[in-house]
């Protein structure tokens, strides 16, 4: 379902400085499957997962999603893809419902097809109460709803999250979370990138450890474990992130 | 329904629910306009009722038939002071706007009276009131000079070998004076301009900074029809602000008969062909604006960056449009250049076609270059729509 071969990423700063993001990343994702890519804040998980859905550019290796190449094929892989991730907003002055029907009809959704699918998500995320209010004057659990609404309306095969949990509260990332683990359920390929252990450990098949731009580490939780020789997730990360406490006490 | 038409209808929506655009766009223009139409009514009342021209003359009994004179003129409020001091003190104190100092003299000896007038050049009112002076001493030595020449049987043409009789040929009377023929290109280039401002910056910079573009491009529309949506949704504003600007503007100045005398000529070199060129020129102009306001706000990172580069663009469309209104006064309105300067184009086309001066090789030479130029940009902002840079944030 996703495939991607020595991708790579450099953009050049301002100073004219090459800055390497992301560097020769291969992974594969079945359907059905949580794939986890876990790094600290700038270690490329973000670049990663922003190639994948066609709004970067590769600058080495490929990628497909669902067989089309992100590069040469970006419209049909778009047209696969859900993407969720906590700085993809909504327009606030329109509805939750207006959003979702603007969606799908970008998506090529119309008609009786549109609606069915419109009552689905309503229904699926509970969004009665409030779907006819601007997202302006939404909760940010109502809108993390809406959005994930958004993202699975168009019913894609391929999903990625981007750190979906970050600046939300307890109640709401449990939702999100829930809803990830029933798109596993649902057979759907999910790419979920988060720098937060307990949630990998509670939702990913396989996990890719990336640093600095690049995989150091893939697997699933307890191979990764135990390659650390850890009893700890997080200090197995630490581990193959090659983390050093550098003051002592 | 293509995704060009659903991009636009939505932009649309969004727009017209913020009260801040709102505001800016049609509700700022009409007040704008009443004020302005309010503020034209006054100057004509105050002109239409003419005052007093306050003549303060120092005493002078030699010179009384003179003054009584001044006096017949209509219009002229003569006041004769003891001493010149204390004329001085009334045009000082702005009681006099002239002051003729007249000298005694005997009338049987004197061949030529030499009267000072002092007046004030900083008062318009002052200057006006010397030219009327002067009017009145060049009727006076007329007359004389008719009595002068029939006392020795001399015709008066004996003064005036040559004779001027202006015959005016324009095809629009007095219209080129007119204050809605000066102004209503610079305002229509303005309102069509500033249309368009109130929304560009939310239009791509916006949503940047919102985190909504990203959201749209990740949708399996093609770029071209994102940018296309965008574009004309914000022409649909910039031809609404201008449009309801002009509407208000003759909805009030025709329905109040003072700003209708003062402010609308008799007559406009207006039939449907002209009408459809003008309409066509600011189709044009507007295709243009919205365009490079467009790229302006998919070239800025963020909110502010786009207002701060469409302001400075604002100031660029303003020069020319400010100068669009001394044309009258040069003779560049039909140089083969102008069609290919960016807003004077409009400008120059606009007023001359008022005036009746409709000029089909320009006119259609301002739309095509008007309309090239808005291709470029849209292309510039196709591409960079295209190009993963749209997303840059500051």
């Amino acid at each position: 379902m996703i495939e991607t071969e020595g991708l790579g990423k450099v953009f050049v700063d301002q100073k004219k400085n090459r800055v390497v993001a992301v560097d020769g990343v291969t992974f594969r994702v079945n359907e059905g499957e949580i794939f986890g890519l876990l790094g600290v804040n700038g270690a490329g998980k973000t670049t990663t997962l922003r190639m994948l859905s066609t709004i970067l550019q590769p600058t080495a290796g490929r990628a497909r999603v669902c067989g089309h190449d992100v590069v040469t094929d970006g419209a049909k892989a778009r047209a696969n893809i859900g993407f969720l991730s906590t700085s993809t907003a909504l327009y606030g002055r329109a509805s939750g419902l207006e959003v979702l029907r603007y969606f799908g009809s970008l998506y090529g959704l119309s008609g009786a097809k549109l609606n069915e699918r419109l009552d689905y998500v309503i229904e699926k995320l509970a969004l009665h109460e409030f779907k006819d209010r601007l997202c302006d004057k939404l909760s940010t659990g109502q809108k993390q709803r809406v959005s994930i609404a958004r993202t699975i309306l168009h019913d894609p095969p391929v999903l990625f999250f981007d750190e979906p949990t970050a600046g939300l509260d307890v109640v709401t990332s449990q939702t999100v979370l829930e809803f990830i683990e029933e798109t596993r359920k649902a057979g759907k390929a999910v790419v979920f990138s988060t720098h937060i252990m307990p949630e990998a450990e509670r939702l990913c098949d396989r996990v890719a450890i990336i640093h600095g731009g690049k995989i150091c580490a893939e697997g699933t939780i307890e191979e990764l474990k135990s390659q650390a020789n850890s009893e700890s997730f997080e200090k197995a990360f630490l581990h193959h992130v090659g983390y050093q406490r550098e003051v002592v006490l | 329904m293509s995704p060009l038409k659903l991009v636009y209808l939505k932009e649309m929506r969004e727009m017209l629910r913020d009260r801040r655009i709102l505001m800016s766009s049609f509700v700022l223009p009409i007040f704008v306009m009443y004020m302005m139409t309010q503020l034209f009514a006054f100057i004509g009342n105050t002109l239409g009722n003419e005052k007093n021209t306050a003549i303060y003359v120092t005493r002078s009994q030699s010179l009384e038939p003179l003054v009584a004179s001044l006096k017949a003129v209509p219009k002229n409020d003569v006041t004769v002071v003891a001493s010149l001091d204390e004329g001085k003190k009334a045009l000082e104190e702005g009681k006099a706007k002239v002051l003729l100092e007249l000298p005694e003299l005997d009338p049987a000896t004197a061949k030529q009276v030499t009267i000072k007038a002092y007046f004030n050049s900083d008062s318009n009112t002052s200057s006006l009131a010397l030219r009327k002076v002067e009017t009145w001493a060049q009727a006076s030595n007329q007359a004389a000079l008719n009595v002068a020449l029939k006392s020795v049987n001399l015709p008066p043409e004996t003064a005036e070998p040559v004779k001027i009789t202006p015959e005016d040929q324009a095809k629009t009377k007095g219209a080129g004076d007119s204050i809605l023929v000066s102004l209503l290109p610079y305002m229509l280039i303005l309102f069509v301009f500033s249309g368009g401002l109130s929304i560009a910056s939310d239009l791509v910079a916006g949503e940047k900074e919102r985190g909504t573009l990203e959201t749209l491009l990740i949708s399996p529309v093609e770029r071209i029809q994102i940018a296309l949506g965008k574009f004309f949704s914000l022409l649909s504003f910039s031809l609404a602000t201008a449009l309801v600007s002009i509407g208000a503007l003759l909805i009030l100045g025709l329905t109040n008969p003072m700003t209708k005398k003062v402010m609308f000529p008799d007559s406009l070199g207006i039939t449907p062909v002209t009408l459809i060129s003008l309409v066509l020129v600011v189709l044009s102009m507007a295709a243009f604006f919205a365009s490079i306001q467009l790229w302006a706000s998919i070239q800025a990172k963020n909110m502010r960056e786009a207002q701060t580069l469409l302001g400075l663009m604002n100031v660029v469309v303003i020069i020319p449009a400010a100068f669009s209104q001394l044309l009258g006064l040069t003779g560049i309105s039909k140089s083969f250049w102008v069609s290919f300067a960016p807003v004077l184009n409009g400008a120059v086309s606009l007023r001359e076609t008022m005036l009746g001066n409709f000029n089909p090789v320009g006119t259609v030479l301002t739309i095509a270059w008007n309309l090239a130029l808005a291709g470029f940009a849209l292309w510039l902002s196709v591409r960079m729509f295209r190009s993963e840079t749209v997303l840059a944030k500051s």
